[in-house]
């Protein structure tokens, strides 16, 4: 039973003023790229990354900052971060809707959730399970500073207070 | 807990469901199989280490794991 990506149709993933909420403040981006690459397969669904699958961020859909926190408070997370869909563009990332299943059961929050496609799983190499520590450890070197770029555009990050 | 092995496991969903945990093959960082009944340290991005058990290794490498902190009191 693995996760399982499907595309969907979503019309806030073509406004470029779309506001987008990354959980979490991402303070581990070495463990944030080795599961981009871990689930890289499964997005081969996604048109252009057939063959190679492909480095995603996920985010999700919000309209403010006020609807982002009350996401945030519905969760086990107390920090985020919020962009735009065409502040991602501008670093020459597209933006796609899933659904991501586990199993049979579609993830929470799935209706919002959107993948940022930061890049193509490097060509050439086998799939990241497959790579030993030094292999895995020399992918990540090449992946890194473009990983973190498209991260930091979700910076600052914000903590959500006590509750009132 | 510093000699553990560490795996990498998306916590901003599966956690709140029943404490589990489902990582894919490419998470395990150890150059050897993973063992079922193992306690590993498993973190994502911006949480963790937790302690976390193998509870079954599925056909296609992932592992399922159970997060010891997120594993309901009735479970």
């Amino acid at each position: 039973m693995t996760r399982r990506v499907v595309l969907r149709d979503d019309r806030r993933t073509r406004d470029d003023q779309q506001l987008l909420l990354r959980m979490n403040d991402d303070r581990d981006i070495a463990n944030a790229l080795k599961l981009a690459l871990a689930f890289a397969p499964a997005y081969r669904v996604v048109p252009g990354f057939g063959e190679t699958g492909a480095l995603t961020v996920s985010c999700f859909a919000v309209a403010n900052e006020l609807e982002a926190q009350i996401v945030v408070r519905g969760s086990r997370w107390s920090s985020y971060g919020l962009t735009t869909a065409g502040e991602l563009r501008g670093l020459g990332c597209d933006l796609i809707a899933t659904d991501v299943f586990d199993g049979e059961d579609p993830m929470p929050l799935s209706d919002r959730h959107l993948d940022v496609m930061v890049c193509p799983y490097p060509p050439g190499w086998a799939d990241y399970a497959s790579l030993n520590k030094t292999e895995r450890a020399r992918m990540r070197e090449g992946l890194l500073g473009r990983f973190s770029a498209v991260l930091g555009a979700f910076d600052p990050r914000r903590s959500i207070g006590p509750e009132a | 807990m510093g000699d553990l092995p560490e795996v990498v496991a998306d916590l901003t969903f599966t956690p709140v469901r029943g404490g589990r945990a489902i990582v894919p093959p490419g998470c395990w960082e150890e150059d050897r199989p993973p063992v079922v009944g193992e306690v590993v340290l498993v973190a994502d991005a911006g949480a963790g280490p937790y302690e976390a058990t193998i509870r079954s290794v599925e056909d296609d490498g992932s592992l399922v794991l159970a997060v010891h902190v997120f594993v309901p009191a009735h479970a």
